[in-house]
C-alpha cells in the first residue's frame, strides 16, 4: 500500500513536470510579445529591447527553461511583467475564491448526482428515469457561461437576492460568502451533477444485473438493502475515477465561470493573463491548476485501492 | 378447447404423482410435501414477442429429498427454479400457476411475506461462485448478513462465531482466515462452500441449487457437491438440484424431472429413469453423452432446441426426434403416468424399449490398437513437442524486488502423428490452453523446441511463420466471442484464404460454399451474421474456418465445453468424421476424460504445467498409473460407469469421493 502510493506520487511529480513543459513552450508559441504589451503603445523601440533585456527574453528558450525551473524549485514563480508583483503573491490571493467554488461545486453536485443515477437506474424507463435523464441532458445541452448569464439576469438583475459578483471568505465572512458563492457554485454543480448521474445510472444498471445481487435477494435482503449496501458500493467503483476526471473539467469551467460573475479567482487572474502575454503568471497559474488535478486524481487512485480489497491486495 | 383440457389434466396428474412417490431405500411411505408447484408457466419478453420459457411445470418436493431437474440450455430449468423464490429478470414474468410452501403460496405473497421466506425457508445456490459473492464485503460480513436479516436479536458476535462454526461444517480449515478474507481470496470451490454455508446458516427446509458445480473443475465438483450433501443432511433440507449433467443426478437425486421446451417430459425415480428411460429425448440424452469407459460413435439428437413463442400444437421433441410419427406433430402429448411416480409426455413411450435396444446394439467402436502403434511402421510425427517452457513473467515493482516468473507450461513434451488425435487433458490453470497457443506460436515460448513436419518452427519468422500457420490452424472454446459479430459467416470463413492469397472473387465463394457443407451448414448461411446462431452452429462455422486453409493440424481449444450435451455429440461426430475425410491431425485440449474416451488417440494428463501421464487412450483410461490420473478420474460422476452404454442394470451406486475439505 504504501509502495503503491510513493510509485504513483513519482509518477505524479513526473506528469506534472512534463506539463508544465509543455504550458512553458506553448506560451511562448503564442504570437505576440510581452515586451510590446508592457512598454504600451507609444513605447520607442528603444525601451522595448530594454525591457526584454531586464526580462531575459532574448536569451535561448533552452537558457529561459532551465532558469525558470531552477526558480521553481525554490519556490519562486517570477514577477507578474503586467503587475510587477511576485506570481505566488498573486496566485495566493486567487486560490481561495476558486478553491471555495471548486469544492463547493462538487459537494452539491457529487451527491445529487448519485442520488440522480440511483433513482433514474432503479426506476429504469419509468418517470423518475426520464425526469432524471431529461434534466440532465438539459444541463448538458446549455453551456455553463449562458446558464450563468441566465442566473444572472433572473437573480440578481430582476429579484436582486444575489449579488451579481465579487467574493467573500465563507469562513470570515459567510453571509457574503455563501451569497456570492450560490449562483456560480448552481451553475457548475448542476454539470457535474448531470455527468455525474449519468454514469452512475449505467453503473448501478449493470451492478443491479450482478449475481451478488441476486444472492443478496436471495438471502431475503430488502430491496433497499440490496440497492444501497450491496449494489451502489460496487455501482461507484468506477465512478469513482470519473468523479477525479471531473475536477478537470470543473477546473475548465470554473475559469469561465468566474470571468461570468466576475469572482476574482485563479480563473479571472489567468483569462487576464492570457490577452496580456503575461508569461509567468500564465505559467503560475497552469502549474497551480495541474498540480490540484493531478493531486485529485492521485487521491482518487489511492481511495479506488481503498474501497476496492482486489486492488488492496 | 383441447388445449384447456389438458392444462387441466397437467394439473390433476401433477396432483396424482404428490400423492404416492417412491422414495430411496425403497420405501412407499408418504412423505411430508415441502414444496408443491403446480401448472407454473414463465414468460420471458424478447424482441420477438413472449418465449414461453416453462409451461405447465408440476413438482413436488418431499422433506428430505432430493430432486433432480435435468436439461440443456434452454430448457426452462433455471428459469423455473428462479421463480420458485420469484428472483426472476425484469423481463420474465410468471403467467400461471402456484407455489404452495405449507400452506402459502409463494407466488400471492407481499414483499415483506416473500422476504422472510427467502434465505430462511428456501435457499439458493447459484451456478457461478466466482460472482455470486459481493467482491467488495469480508466473507464474515455476508454469512453474518444472512443470519441477521431474519434474526435481528442474534447479536453480531455471537453471528460470526456461529459463521465460523458454518464454514467449518463446509470444509474450512481454518475458518477464522477464512471469515476475514474477501471472495477474491478464495478459489472456485472455496467461494461456492461460502455459498453453501450462506444457503444452510437459517436451516432451511429446502435448498435450490441451480447447477452448482458447473463453473468447477471435476475434482473440485465432487468436493462441493459432497460437501452440499453433507450440508444439506445436517439440516435436515430437502433440495431441488437443477443440472445439466446426468452424471451428477445418478449419483445425487432421488427423484428426477426432465425438461425440454419449457417442460417436463419425463419423471421418476433416478435409478429407474436412467436405467429405463422412456421418453426419446432422455433415451437420446443418455445416449449422447460419451462415456468414460466405452468408445463408440456417439448417438447424437440431429438439430437444436426450441424456442417456443406460441402454444404447441405437437410434440416440441417431434422436429428431432427419430421416431416421430403423424400423431406427435398434430397433437401435443400430455404428461401421462405409467407406474406410480412415473411420468412421461410422449404418444409411444411404451415402444422404448425397442429404440433402446436398436441403440444398445450399435457395436463399440475401436479405438487404436496399442500394438500398431508400438510397431515400427508408424509413420513420421507431424508435430514434436519436446521441453516446451513457457513463463509469465511477474509483475514489476518500483521498490521492491519484482514478482517472481510464474511457469505455466514445464518440459513438455509430445508427438501428435498424421490423421491421429492427441488429447492434453487437465483442469484450469493446468498449462494446457498455454501449451496450445505456444505450439501454434500465438504466444512465444520461452524455451523447447518445436518440430512440424520436419520444419523447425522456433526458427520461423515472418512469411515462413505465415506459411507454417496455414497448416496448424485453431478452433477455440467459446463459439460466442471467437467470432466477429459485424461480419458475416461467409468474410469470417473466407478471410484467411484472402489473407494467404490463396483465392479470391468467385473461387472464394466457392469455397466458402463447400465448407459450409462440409460442417452440416448450408450454402446460404454465409450471408448471415454470427448472431443468428447457436452455440452449436457457431462452433462448426469456426471449424469451417479453421479448415479453410486445409491444414494438416487442428488445434482444438475445448472446443465442445461450451456445447450442450447433444451438440456436443454432434460437434464431435463432425470432428471424427472431418478427421477421417481429411487425415487431419487434432491437439485436442479438454477437461472432460470422456471426451478423452470419445475422440482421441493418445492421451497426456497435465497438471500444474507438466505432462504427468501420457500414453494410448484407453489404456491409459483403463489402467491409470499416475495418481492424479486416478484422482481425475475417480471424480467424473458417470451414469453408466457400470456398463456398457445404456445398461438395465440400476446404477445409482456410490462412487468413491475423493478428500473432502
Amino acid at each position: 500500500m504504501l509502495t503503491r502510493a510513493l510509485s504513483r506520487l513519482l509518477q505524479t511529480v513526473l506528469v506534472m513536470l512534463g506539463v508544465v513543459t509543455a504550458m512553458f513552450l506553448a506560451v511562448r508559441a503564442l504570437p505576440g510579445d510581452p515586451a510590446v504589451q508592457l512598454a504600451g503603445p507609444s513605447a520607442t523601440p528603444a525601451t522595448i529591447v530594454a525591457i526584454r533585456a531586464q526580462y531575459h527574453l532574448n536569451d535561448p528558450i533552452f537558457t529561459q527553461y532551465t532558469h525558470w525551473l531552477g526558480q521553481l524549485l525554490s519556490g519562486n514563480l517570477g514577477i507578474s511583467i503586467i503587475y510587477q508583483t511576485k506570481v505566488t503573491t498573486l496566485i495566493g490571493q486567487s486560490l481561495q475564491p476558486s478553491l471555495q467554488l471548486l469544492v463547493a461545486a462538487m459537494v452539491i453536485g457529487v451527491p445529487l448526482g448519485v442520488l440522480g443515477g440511483v433513482l433514474a437506474a432503479t426506476h429504469r424507463r419509468k418517470p423518475a428515469d426520464l425526469a432524471v435523464s431529461g434534466a440532465g441532458s438539459v444541463v448538458l445541452g446549455m453551456p455553463a457561461f449562458w446558464t450563468g448569464l441566465l442566473m444572472l439576469l433572473l437573480f440578481s438583475v430582476k429579484l436582486h437576492w444575489f449579488p451579481s459578483g465579487g467574493w467573500a471568505n465563507v469562513f470570515t465572512n459567510p453571509g457574503d460568502g455563501f451569497t456570492t458563492l450560490a449562483m456560480p457554485t448552481v451553475t457548475l454543480g448542476a454539470g457535474v451533477a448531470a455527468v455525474q448521474a449519468r454514469f452512475v445510472r449505467s453503473s448501478m444498471i449493470e451492478a443491479l444485473t450482478g449475481d451478488y445481487v441476486r444472492t443478496a435477494r436471495a438471502k431475503g435482503a430488502s430491496e433497499r438493502r440490496v440497492v444501497w449496501v450491496h449494489a451502489l458500493r460496487n455501482a461507484l467503483l468506477p465512478v469513482i475515477t470519473i468523479t477525479g476526471i471531473q475536477v478537470g473539467a470543473l477546473l475548465g469551467g470554473v475559469v469561465v465561470i468566474e470571468n461570468v460573475f466576475a469572482r476574482p479567482g485563479l480563473g479571472t487572474l489567468i483569462a487576464n493573463a492570457i490577452s496580456q502575454r503575461d508569461y509567468p503568471v500564465v505559467q503560475g497559474v497552469t502549474l497551480v491548476l495541474v498540480a490540484v488535478f493531478v493531486l485529485v486524481n492521485l487521491a482518487v487512485d489511492l481511495l479506488y485501492s481503498v474501497v476496492d480489497p482486489r486492488i488492496r491486495h | 378447447m383441447k388445449r384447456v383440457q389438458q392444462q387441466e389434466d397437467h394439473g390433476r396428474i401433477g396432483a396424482v404423482a404428490s400423492s404416492g412417490v417412491t422414495l430411496p431405500g425403497g420405501a412407499n411411505r408418504a412423505r411430508e410435501c415441502v414444496l408443491d408447484v403446480a401448472d407454473l408457466s414463465v414468460e420471458i419478453r424478447t424482441d420477438d414477442g413472449p418465449l414461453k420459457a416453462v409451461q405447465h411445470v408440476s413438482l413436488q418436493v418431499h422433506a428430505g429429498e432430493v430432486l433432480g431437474i435435468v436439461g440443456e440450455s434452454g430448457s426452462g430449468k433455471s428459469i423455473t427454479a428462479l421463480s420458485l423464490l420469484r428472483l426472476l429478470p425484469e423481463r420474465a414474468s410468471v403467467t400461471g400457476g402456484s407455489v404452495q410452501l405449507g400452506a402459502r403460496d409463494v407466488l400471492a405473497m407481499d414483499q415483506t411475506q416473500l422476504r422472510s421466506v427467502r434465505g430462511a425457508q428456501i435457499a439458493m445456490i447459484f451456478q457461478d461462485p466466482l460472482t455470486s459473492l459481493n467482491p467488495l464485503m469480508t466473507v464474515e460480513h455476508q454469512l453474518v448478513e444472512a443470519m441477521r436479516l431474519h434474526n435481528r436479536k442474534l447479536p453480531r458476535d455471537e453471528a460470526a462465531v456461529r459463521a465460523g462454526e458454518l464454514l467449518e461444517l463446509v470444509g474450512f480449515t481454518e475458518p477464522k482466515r477464512t471469515l476475514s478474507s474477501h471472495p477474491h481470496q478464495l478459489s472456485g470451490g472455496m467461494r461456492q462452500r461460502v455459498v453453501i454455508a450462506m444457503a444452510i446458516c437459517n436451516h432451511p427446509q429446502l435448498l435450490i441449487a441451480d447447477e452448482p458445480t458447473t463453473a468447477l473443475d471435476v475434482t473440485t465438483q465432487a468436493q462441493v457437491l459432497s460437501t452440499l450433501q453433507k450440508a444439506r443432511e445436517q439440516m435436515g433440507s430437502a433440495m431441488i438440484l437443477i443440472t445439466h449433467d446426468l452424471g451428477v443426478i445418478a449419483e445425487h437425486a432421488d427423484r428426477v424431472s426432465v425438461m425440454y421446451g419449457g417442460r417436463i417430459v419425463e419423471s421418476g425415480s433416478t435409478s429407474e429413469l436412467l436405467s429405463n428411460p422412456r421418453h426419446p429425448y432422455t433415451l437420446g440424452l443418455l445416449a449422447s453423452r460419451p462415456s468414460v469407459t466405452t468408445r463408440k460413435r456417439l448417438h447424437s439428437i440431429p438439430g437444436t432446441p426450441p424456442q417456443l413463442f406460441e402454444e404447441l400444437t405437437s410434440c416440441a421433441f417431434a422436429p428431432r426426434c427419430p421416431h416421430a410419427q403423424e400423431r406427435c406433430r398434430t397433437e401435443p402429448p400430455a404428461l401421462r403416468e405409467l407406474a406410480e411416480g412415473r411420468l412421461v409426455a410422449c404418444h409411444f413411450a411404451e415402444q422404448a424399449d425397442t429404440w433402446r435396444s436398436a441403440i444398445e446394439a450399435e457395436e463399440p467402436e475401436v479405438g487404436v490398437d496399442p500394438a500398431d502403434v508400438a510397431s515400427s511402421s508408424a509413420p513420421q510425427p507431424l508435430l514434436t513437442v519436446s521441453g516446451l517452457v513457457k513463463d509469465f513473467s511477474g509483475r514489476r515493482r518500483l521498490f521492491r524486488a519484482s514478482d517472481a516468473a510464474l511457469r505455466a507450461v514445464d518440459d513438455v513434451s509430445f508427438q501428435i502423428l498424421p490423421g491421429r488425435t492427441l488429447a492434453l487433458v487437465g483442469e484450469s490453470g493446468s498449462g494446457k490452453s498455454t501449451t496450445a497457443r505456444s505450439v501454434l506460436r500465438l504466444i512465444e515460448p520461452t524455451g523447447g523446441q518445436l518440430s512440424f513436419d520436419g520444419i523447425d518452427v522456433m526458427a520461423l519468422s515472418g512469411a515462413a511463420l505465415r506459411r507454417f500457420r496455414r497448416n496448424a490452424q485453431l478452433v477455440q472454446q467459446d463459439p460466442y466471442s471467437a467470432l466477429n459479430p459485424r461480419r458475416t459467416v461467409g468474410d469470417a470463413i473466407g478471410e484467411p484464404l484472402r489473407v494467404h492469397g490463396l483465392a479470391s472473387g468467385r473461387a472464394v465463394a466457392a469455397k466458402v460454399t463447400e465448407l459450409l457443407e462440409a460442417v452440416g451448414l448450408r450454402p446460404n448461411h454465409a450471408r448471415r451474421f454470427p448472431h443468428e446462431f447457436s452455440g452449436g452452429q457457431r462452433q462448426r462455422i469456426c471449424i469451417a474456418r479453421a479448415l479453410s486453409l486445409e491444414p494438416r493440424l487442428l488445434v482444438l481449444d475445448e472446443p465442445v465445453s461450451a456445447l450442450d450435451v447433444s451438440i456436443q455429440a454432434q460437434i464431435l461426430n463432425l470432428l471424427s468424421d472431418l478427421q477421417r475425410e481429411r487425415g487431419l491431425a487434432f491437439l485436442f485440449i479438454t477437461h472432460d476424460l470422456a471426451v478423452v474416451r470419445a475422440i482421441a488417440d493418445e492421451v497426456a494428463v497435465m497438471y500444474r504445467g507438466r505432462i504427468v501421464e501420457t500414453g494410448i487412450a484407453s489404456e491409459v483410461l483403463d489402467r491409470p498409473q499416475h495418481d492424479y490420473t486416478r484422482t481425475l478420474l475417480a471424480a467424473v460422476p458417470d451414469p453408466f460407469a457400470a456398463g456398457v452404454g445404456l445398461s438395465t442394470e440400476a446404477t445409482h451406486a456410490v462412487r468413491p469421493m475423493i478428500g473432502q475439505g
